[in-house]
């Protein structure tokens, strides 16, 4: 016999124990499962002090204390704390028979229900004492919710009290506001979802669970909601909507954020003042509108009351109240605790019956309702709190708070179970004072199965005697592991609660024995809607292990629940526990062999991790189930062949560095981070993307930028912490490098934080690393297609557009063009030029042929950023990062130097794209191609042009030299205009003065020498003019003509050419003047011989100069 | 000097100065590689920085540039000068070179590989100083009496950027100061070993192994890391994991195929990975086209 596939417990059995409501009747199951309460707290009341022992028992005896005639009691507890269990203990304990013990469980919820419980328990001899009591209407809850909000709008009238006095609380401000007219309206009727959860809530609907029926903030925003379809209220009412509206957007982020409303009051005060003031005024106004529909009157409740202690008086006995959950009250409660408070001594007639009451109300009901009602804390007698604050949130609750504690519930309840119901009445029935029946007592497999999954030891105070009652299908890990896990994602409610073990830790396994039977344990189920994704996963190597199983997705999942729930789902290491035997993720062999799923440890098992630190109230736990409760701690180092092959040599090591940590990151933030990656997988949205984002550029930043051929620039322009982004983990755009949600890259990450977290195994931890060099590796490679996607291919649409060679190229043409530098220089001249901040021009461009020039002008304003860019990024500095990494240290040459020779070879740019796309980041890469692109427009053909038109220039200049030198051509002409001027003094002035003035240019240029008009320069010039005609310069191209180009004396030859081109009109000029002379001088007829022959004898003379000069 | 004692002759700056010969047509003189490689105005004083002599230096000890007179000369004139083609020259040029002071840069690799495997993991890297002696020591035990420390804690970082280069592991804030990786290079070198072996055909795991063990001689059954072992002293019974872990990444990546014989344990012994499908052995191994 084994524990395979053997369920010890039956369906009906699980069904009928593990109900938590109406255990009435079942009076053996509830004795069965009590576990004695203990520890709770007390708070102060009037006679606290007579709470000896902070017990059950000690409750009771107080409860019971001699001469005591009143007793209001209230019993704190979070929803599940066991308010309810404590009250029925009462019941059965109450030992007093004659008095009339009235308990009003909680079961319905509902007020309705709630009096019909009263009616019964009261039916008899009370009976007619329920005139005046009322009844619910029977209509559907949406009649009753629209009954409700006539009944609210009405309670915001003056007009709906008789008196002053009892006009609630913001009176004024509902009145000023006209906001019954709102109330009234049809779209609020027809759409404000407030009232209908308020009634369904009173009415029981669902699962009530101590649920308050009040008006929230929440409801304040979805009436504001409404605002748009509201009209023909008036101005007030809308203006009131406005304000509501803008208060909603400021408080309904918080409430997303899971702050409390009282917490949202704080944080913003006055910024929600009209919302805070209509949710108190609504709730103000809740009890008296609900009473309207219950038909109950203001006293009802009261006298009903009041009639019952009269005739228990009358009769000699005592009333005791025992109400599980006053907010099963909520209509009548405010009624409900004028009755409990009002004492026998101090009724005016001394005619009403002594009064015990027990009361079980939420912290929160505490905290809303009973406070705001003035003394009446101060009337408590005995506060006792089941469940205690833990940090503004959710409290701890007693007999839970532990793992102990935790263990000991589970396993009376487990106990019942197994021995099941009919066994339990017969114990009830025949010897209530032997043990209760333990099926574990009589189990041939108890030994197997109680090493395996653990066992508790009960004793019971009454008999003496303790019980093993085994764990089995559970280990004590399971049990704490869920229990802890278990979460409200709304907040909504505590589940870490005595409710909370039955309902969704044992529940979901024992109501299914049939899946242990038919080998699918741990079942689906047992994940229910209260396990947080993020607790499910398994994490890291765990996780890889169990995917690359093999085998059906079934058993796989089935590994997965065991591992993540019995287990320790970051460990994926085997070791041995402090009881010898060997665990795998923290979950022993045998529980593996026991439900039929693989084995997945190694041959060979680490030693036991250091004994965990427990309480000491935790000594009467067997070993077995003391393991690891509290956080784990790394064991030695040693490496482990999973599948028990030869293992290599091990020597003793020093311990591996400290790992930082996360900041606030733990294991459970891990997992959590985890959990948002596996999200990330199936949603495609990644939360908290900003932490990831950094997280992911904490990697990029690492990548060895160089040898992946990314340059500084690049790098520092596109895979910045800004721009670097994980897909779904905010908006992106062109700007963003964007990082698929990939395997590799969540594995990646997933490690990355990993390896920050202290407490990996070795195994484990060198897995990480692995993960980490696998993303990085994958990373370069996405790093370098977001280069290509940035940096375009050439113009050939080949090989990646080379930027350094472009901007190379761009400014050595200018820097020719310039005249700094010249193709006919070395290399390193014209390197120098291109990286250098720019010299003065030696040479101006305006005197260039249009190409030329323009090739200065459209690279002028952009020079300067692309020499920048250039220099940043050929820099390769030692230091990549910190205030050296931008200082010149080192240029890369091997992209440079090559294009720097190809255009002084070609005279031509090297391939760039045709347009490149527009990006902020790289604005400068869509500048760099459109100065190529005018630069390549010009520059093959500049040098050609530049040529052509010198050798016009001096085509024309020797033309005019007529076959002469340019000092003898100047002299002459310097001569003729002399004589000219001299001879003829009335000869025009402009036809010289042009003359001169280029001539004085000239000087001034230091072409012609002052009072030498055949100086050096004159005869360099000359010389050009003497080359000029050589056809060796019409066969110069490249370089070399650019060079001859460069160095041309353009300036001057302009300027000579336009000497000339003034002298030709000078002459022609004073040609056409001695033409006129004549003519005129021969028509006048007044002219004498003697003028005549002057005439004569000037023109000869004029006419010798000239031919001199032009000969 | 060595190519680690030339500390500023960083892999990029070796590329620039031999891209830059390489455009001269393979000779420049001196002046004018230092005008180009850091021109005068960037300099603080009119004098050669470090930088560049450790270029130079490095470059040398490469066997990529040597001196002539008052110029410098391109060895071998077509060397490439991509980054993968220069990062396969110097790869070559290590696993062959026999001159002591530049064989430590393979040697202390060889030692992380073996060390690391000895370990089982690399926990064992705790720090510059602390490699660097580990290193050193084990160096030493193959060097003479009068020879002189090795390795240190200065040559550490230009020994990590050429490890970098040279694709045998990376450096990121969650590893170690240096994480041994080597399936960047483990890449490059099956596609030689594909255009010996063939692609898309089975090749027995002995035969590549020993293909790669020539061509890798600082991973298993390499000349150095047999070397290596001899002086820890290790004796390797499997494949390493940091090799293991290249191949099983090449198989993914699908670059080769692993192939396995159902359970059976024969063939070539992989360090064992459950969370890979290639679990321990594989008795073959098939390059893929397009890679060779």
């Amino acid at each position: 016999m084994s524990l395979n596939r053997f369920a010890c417990w039956k369906s009906p059995d699980a069904n009928e124990i593990l109900r938590t409501e109406a255990l009435q009747g079942h009076e053996s199951i509830f004795l069965a499962v009590h576990t004695p309460m203990q520890g709770f707290e007390v708070e102060k009341g009037t006679r606290s002090a007579w709470l000896e022992h902070r017990t059950e028992r000690g409750f009771l005896d107080a409860l019971n204390r001699e001469g005591l005639k009143h007793v209001f009691a209230v019993v704190e507890g979070e929803p599940g704390a066991g308010k309810s269990h404590l009250i029925r203990w009462l019941k059965i304990q109450w030992q007093h028979q004659q008095d009339l013990v009235l308990l009003i469980q909680r079961a319905e919820g509902s007020l309705d229900g709630t009096l019909r419980q009263i009616r019964n328990e009261l039916a008899g001899e009370f009976a007619d004492h329920f005139t005046g009591l009322g009844e619910v209407q029977q209509s559907s809850l949406e009649g009753r919710a629209k009954d409700f909000l006539s009944k609210l709008a009405n309670r915001m009238d003056r007009n709906s009290y008789e008196r002053e006095s009892e006009l609630p609380t913001h009176h004024e401000f509902v009145e000023d506001k006209q906001f019954s007219r709102l109330l009234h309206h049809d779209q609020v009727r027809s759409h404000w979802g407030a009232p209908r959860r308020i009634m369904g809530v009173v009415s029981g609907e669902g699962e009530r669970n101590s649920a308050l029926a009040d008006f929230r903030l929440q409801d304040i925003a979805e009436l504001a909601a409404l605002a748009n379809d509201i009209s023909e209220v008036g101005m007030r009412p809308i203006q009131l909507l406005r304000a509501l509206g803008r208060e909603a957007k400021r408080f309904q982020p918080l409430l997303e954020e899971g702050l409390t409303q009282q917490q949202i009051y704080a944080e913003l005060g006055d910024e929600v003042r009209n919302s805070r003031i209509l949710v108190e005024a609504l709730n103000a106004r809740l009890n008296s509108a609900l009473q309207g529909l219950l038909g109950i009157s203001l006293q009802g409740l009261k006298d009903l009351f009041r009639r019952v202690r009269r005739t228990l008086k009358q009769q000699g006995r005592r009333l005791v109240l025992l109400l599980e959950d006053i907010t099963s009250f909520q209509g009548v409660d405010d009624q409900l605790i004028d009755v409990l408070v009002e004492q026998s001594e101090t009724a005016q007639a001394h005619d009403i019956c002594d009064l015990i009451s027990v009361v079980g109300i939420t912290p929160d009901y505490l905290n809303n309702h009973l406070r705001r009602l003035g003394n009446i804390q101060d009337r408590i007698t005995f506060h006792i709190r089941l469940s205690t604050d833990n940090d503004g949130s959710f409290q701890e609750v007693s007999g839970v708070r532990t793992p102990e504690e935790r263990l000991r519930f589970a396993a009376t309840y487990l106990r019942a179970v197994r021995s099941g119901v009919q066994a339990l009445e017969e114990w009830h029935s025949t010897d209530l004072d032997a043990p209760v029946p333990n099926a574990c007592d009589r189990c041939p497999l108890r030994e197997q199965c109680h090493h395996t999954f653990g066992a508790v030891e009960l004793s019971s105070p009454r008999h003496g005697a303790t019980q093993a009652v085994g764990l089995y299908p559970f280990t004590s890990e399971a049990i704490n592991r869920i229990f802890l896990a278990l979460h409200d994602p709304r907040a909504d409610r505590n589940l870490k609660t005595p409710r909370g073990v039955l309902q969704q830790v044992l529940a979901p396994s024992l109501l299914k024995p049939e899946a242990v039977e038919r080998g699918v344990f741990p079942p689906p189920d047992l994940e229910g809607a209260w396990l947080p994704d993020s607790d499910r996963l398994l994490l890291g190597r765990l996780h890889s292990m169990v995917q690359n199983l093999g085998g059906d997705e079934a058993t796989r999942e089935r590994l997965r629940r065991l591992i993540a729930w019995w287990g320790d789902r970051s460990e994926a290491s085997t070791r041995e526990d402090v009881e010898g035997h060997v665990r795998f993720a923290g979950v022993r062999k045998q529980v593996y062999e026991t439900f039929e799923l693989p084995w997945l440890g190694a041959a060979e098992a680490l030693p036991p991790k250091d004994p965990p630190t427990l309480p000491a109230q935790t000594s009467r736990l067997s070993e077995s189930t003391t393991t690891d409760l509290v956080e784990k701690t790394s064991g030695p180092s040693l490496d482990r062949d999973s599948d028990g092959g030869p293992r290599a040599p091990k020597t003793p090591t020093k311990s591996p560095p400290a790992r930082k940590s996360l900041g606030r990151t733990d294991q459970a933030e891990f997992a959590q981070r985890s959990a948002e990656l596996k999200n990330w997988q199936e949603m495609g949205r990644l939360d908290d993307g900003q932490w990831w984002d950094a997280r992911a550029y904490e990697l990029v930043e690492s990548l060895p930028w160089r040898r992946l051929g990314i340059s500084a620039y690049l790098q520092e322009k596109l895979f910045t912490q800004q721009t670097v982004a994980l897909s779904g983990s905010g908006r992106t755009d062109s700007r963003h490098f964007v990082i698929p949600s990939e395997s590799w890259v969540r594995d990646g990450l997933e490690s990355h934080i990993q390896l920050r977290v202290a407490g990996d195994t070795v195994q484990d931890a060198e897995f990480h690393r692995r993960r980490v060099a696998r993303f990085l590796r994958r990373l370069a490679r996405l790093a370098q297609s977001r280069v290509a996607e940035v940096v375009p291919s050439g113009a050939d649409g080949g090989r990646l557009w080379s930027v350094p060679a472009t901007a190379t190229q761009v400014l050595l043409a200018r820097a020719w063009m310039r005249g700094t530098a010249s193709p006919k220089d070395s290399t390193s001249r014209q390197w120098r030029a291109v990286v250098e901040k720019e010299a003065p021009a030696e040479a101006s461009a305006k005197e260039r042929v249009d190409s030329w020039t323009a090739i200065v002008q459209k690279t002028s304003g952009s020079h300067a950023t692309v020499r920048e860019a250039l220099l940043h990024w050929v820099n390769l500095p030692q230091a990549t990062k910190g205030p050296t990494a931008q200082n010149v240290t080192f240029l890369d040459a091997e992209e440079a130097a090559p294009a720097l020779l190809r255009l002084v070879q070609s005279g031509r740019l090297d391939a760039f794209p045709p347009a490149v796309p527009r990006r902020e980041q790289t604005a400068i890469l869509e500048r760099l191609a459109d100065l190529a692109k005018e630069v390549q427009q010009r520059l093959p053909q500049v040098a050609r042009r530049e040529r052509e038109r010198l050798l016009r220039l001096c085509d024309d200049i020797n033309q005019a030299c007529r076959g002469g030198s340019l000092p003898d051509y100047i002299g002459r002409v310097v001569q003729v205009l002399n004589s000219v001027t001299k001879v003829c003094p009335s000869v025009p002035p402009g036809a010289v003065n042009e003359w001169l003035k280029v001539r004085d240019g000239l000087r001034e240029s230091g072409v012609l020498a002052t009072n030498d008009e055949r100086g050096q320069a004159v005869k360099e010039l000359d010389d050009f003019l003497a080359d000029a005609g050589d056809s060796d310069i019409r066969n110069l191209d490249g370089a070399e003509l650019l060079a001859w180009a460069q160095k041309a004396p353009a300036k001057e030859l302009g300027q000579l050419w336009e000497l000339t081109r003034s002298i030709e009109a000078s002459l022609e000029q004073i040609g056409r003047y001695a033409e006129e002379l004549v003519l005129s001088s021969g028509t006048a007829g007044a002219a004498t011989l003697t003028d005549v022959q002057q005439i004569g004898e000037r023109l000869m003379a004029l006419a010798q100069e000239l031919e001199e000069a032009i000969r | 000097m060595s190519l680690l004692s030339n500390t500023q002759g960083r892999p990029e700056r070796v590329r620039s100065l031999v891209g830059l010969l390489s455009a001269h047509g393979g000779t420049m003189p001196r002046e004018e590689v230092y005008d180009w490689l850091l021109p005068r105005p960037f300099r603080n004083r009119d004098q050669v920085p470090t930088s560049i002599q450790n270029t130079i230096g490095a470059a040398s000890d490469l066997g990529l540039v040597e001196t002539f007179r008052d110029r410098l000369v391109l060895v071998h004139p077509h060397v490439p000068t991509s980054e993968d083609a220069l990062s396969d020259y110097c790869h070559d040029f290590l696993c062959t070179t026999e001159k002591q002071e530049d064989r430590v840069l393979l040697d202390a690799f060889a030692y992380f590989v073996v060390r690391s495997e000895q370990h089982g993991s690399t926990d064992w890297i705790e720090s510059n100083r602390q490699v660097a002696d580990e290193v050193n020591d084990v160096l030493m035990k193959q060097a003479s009496e009068d020879d002189e420390r090795r390795f240190n804690d200065t040559k550490i970082a230009p020994w990590k950027s050429w490890m970098t280069y040279l694709g045998l592991g990376w450096e990121a804030p969650s590893l170690p100061t240096f994480y041994p990786s080597v399936t960047e290079r483990l890449q490059r070198v099956v596609r030689d070993v594909g255009m010996v072996l063939g692609s898309d055909r089975e090749v027995d795991a002995a035969t590549f192994m020993r293909e790669l063990a020539s061509r890798m001689p600082y991973l298993d059954g390499g000349e150095r890391f047999r070397s290596i072992c001899d002086s820890v002293p290790f004796r390797p019974t499997r494949t390493t994991w940091i090799l293991s872990e290249a191949l099983r990444d090449l198989h993914d990546d699908g670059t080769l195929r692993l192939h396995v014989r159902g359970d059976a344990r024969e063939g070539q012994q992989l360090a064992p990975d459950d969370t890979h499908s290639i679990r321990s052995y594989f008795v073959s191994v098939t390059i893929l086209r397009g890679i060779a």
